[in-house]
């Protein structure tokens, strides 16, 4: 039998195994400090690097997984969702939602994992999302031009490149290592940088 | 002389002693070994170089057109290229094998290779501790080593259990030897060997070239020396055992008598106190390294594809209790509604769905977590200069641009650029990059509300 499974499952098997994904999700998330503001936050003043080092670590784990199963033909690929693209709505999507992360100080499943520890900012970013989601649905006839302007299908970067995708994969591990080396590099002399870009605070000038 | 009698445990060094033994030299690699080891790199380089495209599985072929284009040129044909893979493949056996049987006594020894590369108790007590170490959980000195630490002796077992496989598949392949099939097996296994050795080989390479901290060991392969200091500190044992040799020697000039064989080196006393433990990792206060955490977000991303066929998310799990929500109040509404009727249909619960479920899952998940380290608290996460209120403000209209940023991307950071990323989506990597750009310009604005 090949993978993915779900299709033969039970509504209860299905209900239960989600749980248990989810139970990981949020553990992981957790266990990364990903329950805290202040440490995502970081990541974007060069103090912390862990958000970077976090998601492309866990980007590259799934995906040479998922190559290494395509492959030996275990993981039918033609089953997996792999999400559209849409080219502009993306990118402009991406842009207000590293704005909500700075302003809010949190991203959709990070909020959750807050809320669950106690933190009460975290509740008021989670009724945020569901108010924004509301103005987003609630508007959306009003700019469905744009909102599917810019559609690729589901594109992925071998298909974009042309290359093999043993290729994009290699390529993609190297260049997190790379990312990492940086990273890794970056948060001793960024934090003598950072101490100084906090410190045009404390003149009150902006 | 640095040291009146032999330490049996590395010691601290004075300034004044390092710098004696800094400059003191020893010899580690006698000159056939230095140049054993660089006509093996040389020809791993060219076998790496050809092999790569002789491939003619369009399966497994991983070469671009371009350096199939170039080797091409080089050799005329792959035919060529062929022959000389071949050749040269059969000369390095031949090599070998005469290293083998003349270089017997000295090099193929039980002795040498019991020292050189069987794992004694220290080596495993060193790779335990430098794991941990990598991972930042202790702050153990690592065990002393012999005349190759460890990680070495590993890479040498390795590269023992393949040469062999490597060497017998590459002759039956190029030979055609007891017929089809075991031809046909033993690309197969020259590939997979191959690819074993090479997952070394990067650290090997890594190590020597680039790790600052192994610069002698990389000029120890040239000149065949390296310094007292270098040796003390990574391969105390072997240092001892020259030492000791030495000054057997030395005592042997002065008296007269001919030197006692090599005595064995004194087995230091087992260490008094036992390491101490690392706290358990479920119960620690600490956060988990981002490599660690991140390998188990991996783990559980790969698994999720597995079983449900997508990947994690969040703010399709949100829209879905919000049309859930819609639906309950104004169901004519919802069902009607361009947008949300992509989540709606009358008679059908938009909440059946693994996001949905899979949500409860992560906020247990999170209490779990948060339980266990002892971070469970009613609080709230601000900078230093803001009153609760205005954080409140903040993160409220951080969830509103949020919302509509994910919902226009058709997926947060866990929906769109995790799951996205793992199975390469383009939109993907497009999101990801317009998050950080929009984070880090985004941070300067707010640095007064952070910092």
């Amino acid at each position: 039998m090949t993978a993915p499974f779900a299709a033969s499952f039970s509504i209860p098997a299905f209900i239960f195994a989600s749980l248990v994904l989810g139970f990981f999700f949020g553990f992981f998330l957790e266990r990364a400090g990903f329950s805290s503001a202040l440490k995502l936050t970081n990541q974007f003043y060069f103090r912390d690097f862990a958000v970077l080092k976090v998601m492309f670590t866990a980007i590259v784990v799934a995906m040479v997984g998922i190559a290494y199963l395509a492959i030996l033909g275990w993981l039918d690929m033609s089953q997996v969702f792999v999400p559209p693209a849409f080219l502009w709505p993306q990118i402009v999507g991406g842009l207000l939602l590293g704005a909500g992360f700075i302003v809010g100080g949190y991203c959709p499943g990070t909020s959750v994992v807050a809320a669950s520890i106690g933190k009460l900012d975290a509740l008021f970013f989670m009724a945020g999302i569901f108010i924004g989601i509301f103005l987003f649905g609630a508007g959306e006839p009003a700019f469905t031009r744009f909102n599917s302007s810019g559609s690729l299908g589901a594109l992925t970067l071998p298909m974009w490149l042309d290359w093999n995708t043993g290729i994009v994969v290699l390529a993609v591990v190297l260049i997190a290592l790379g990312a990492f080396w940086v990273a890794e590099k970056c948060e001793g002399p960024w934090k003598t940088f950072a101490r100084t870009y906090g410190k045009s605070l404390e003149g009150g000038k902006n | 002389m640095p040291f009146e009698t032999l330490p049996l445990e590395p010691v601290e060094l004075t300034a004044e002693q390092a710098e004696v033994m800094a400059q003191r030299q020893l010899k580690k690699h006698h000159v056939a070994i230095i140049l054993l080891h660089w006509f093996n790199a040389t020809v791993w380089l060219l076998e790496l170089a050809t092999g790569a495209g002789l491939i003619a599985s369009s399966y497994f072929r991983f070469a671009p057109d371009w350096y199939l284009e170039i080797l091409t040129s080089i050799f005329g044909s792959r035919a060529n290229m062929l022959r000389f893979h071949i050749s040269l493949g059969v000369t390095w056996i031949v090599v070998f094998a005469v290293y083998g049987i003349f270089g017997f006594r000295t090099y193929l020894e039980m002795e040498v290779l019991q020292r050189e590369i069987a794992l004694d108790r220290d080596d495993w007590r060193w790779l335990r501790i430098r794991l941990l170490r990598m991972l930042k959980r202790t702050a153990e000195a690592l065990a002393p080593q012999g005349i190759y630490n460890a990680g070495q002796k590993l890479f040498a077992v390795m590269i023992y259990c393949m040469i062999p496989v490597i060497m017998a598949t590459g002759v039956i392949m190029a030979f055609h030897l007891f017929g089809m099939a075991a031809v046909r097996w033993s690309i197969v296994v020259h590939f997979l060997a191959v690819g074993v050795v090479v997952s070394g080989l990067i650290v090997h390479v890594y190590m020597g070239a680039v790790f600052p901290e192994e610069k002698p060991a990389f000029f120890s392969m040239i000149t065949g020396m390296v310094n007292e200091l270098y040796a003390y500190r990574h391969h105390f044992k072997w240092w001892k055992e020259v030492k000791m040799q030495e000054r057997e020697w030395e005592r042997a000039f002065e008296t007269g008598q001919p030197p006692a064989p090599a005595a064995p080196a004194a087995e230091p006393p087992l260490a008094v106190q036992p390491p101490a433990r690392a706290a358990s990792i479920f119960r620690s206060r600490d956060y988990w390294p981002p490599y660690v955490a991140g390998a188990g977000l991996g783990l559980t991303l790969l698994a999720t594809f597995i079983v449900m066929g997508q990947g994690l998310g969040a703010s399709g799990g949100f829209t879905r209790y919000l049309v859930a929500v819609i639906a309950s109040f104004a169901p004519g509404y919802a069902a009607a509604h361009p947008y949300w009727s992509n989540y709606y249909q009358p008679g059908q619960s938009p909440l059946l769905d693994f996001l949905v479920f899979e949500l409860i899952g992560a906020a247990i998940g999170g209490f779990v977590s948060g339980w266990l380290s002892g971070r469970l608290r009613v609080s709230v996460d601000k900078g230093p200069r803001i009153s609760n209120r205005t954080r409140y403000a903040l993160a409220l209209g951080g969830g509103i641009l949020t919302g509509i940023g994910a919902r226009l991307a058709r997926g947060c950071t866990s929906g769109l650029a995790l799951s996205g990323g793992a199975v390469l989506s383009a939109g993907a990597f497009a999101f990801m990059m317009a998050v950080f750009a929009a984070g880090f310009a985004g941070a300067y604005l707010m640095r007064r509300y952070w910092l």
